[in-house]
């Protein structure tokens, strides 16, 4: 059930419109950081998996403090 | 610019150009379009809609980003687009926000641009650190 619950979270189509904005702040965020296109490309990446774990941590503090609500 | 500019049109055309207006009416004040306007030239149709429409004129360009005329007219805005309105304005406030990185990055350059360089030549030097450990130990 709870599982259930979690996919139908993730797989909310809400949820999909993070994915471009995630991308954007990266990029930008990269690019003010480095001239490279290489080093903004990892840079990027780097940014972008801080900001998908600071939400996931996020998700899961919510969740916890949902738990039997 | 592409992600920025993006970003910026992207938030506006979900929310059918109302993420990002003035209002004079205090129980609607737009403190997001603080964080909106420094996208600059694309934010100014907002401010000419509050401007022609603050003694009372209809607004232009068929509302686009005009205020509304009252909190009803908000409602249905919000009826129509449902989540798409706050959706627009997050995307929108980021757009604003990136374009203020985007001008001091314009103003100050990179802001660690001598790291580039730094990682470029201290690459061969790693490759390098083990023929030079020998040397050493030749010697």
């Amino acid at each position: 059930m709870i599982e259930s619950l979690l996919l139908a979270g993730l797989w909310d189509t809400r949820l999909w419109y993070a994915v471009p904005l995630i991308a954007v702040i990266s990029l930008v965020y990269g690019a003010t950081k480095y001239e490279a296109p290489a080093r903004i490309a990892r840079s990027a990446g780097e940014t972008a998996l801080w900001i998908l774990v600071f939400m996931a941590i996020v998700y899961a503090v919510i969740w916890v403090f949902s738990w039997g609500l | 610019m592409i992600c920025i500019l993006g970003a910026w049109f992207f938030g506006l055309g979900i929310s059918g150009g109302h993420a990002a207006y003035i209002n004079s009416n205090p129980e609607d004040t737009r403190w997001s379009f603080v964080a909106q306007l420094p996208v600059g030239a694309p934010a100014f149709p907002a401010l000419i809609q509050a401007l022609v429409t603050r003694d009372g004129k209809p607004p232009l360009f068929g509302g686009f980003m005009a205020a509304p005329r009252d909190l009803d007219e908000l409602g249905e805005w919000h009826l129509e687009y449902d989540h798409a309105i706050e959706l627009g304005i997050v995307y929108t406030m980021v757009a604003g926000l990136l374009n203020i990185l985007a001008i001091y990055d314009a103003f100050a350059g990179p802001a660690e641009a001598g790291k580039d360089e730094a990682d470029d030549e201290a690459e061969p030097e790693e490759d390098d650190s083990p023929a030079d450990a020998e040397s050493g130990g030749d010697s």
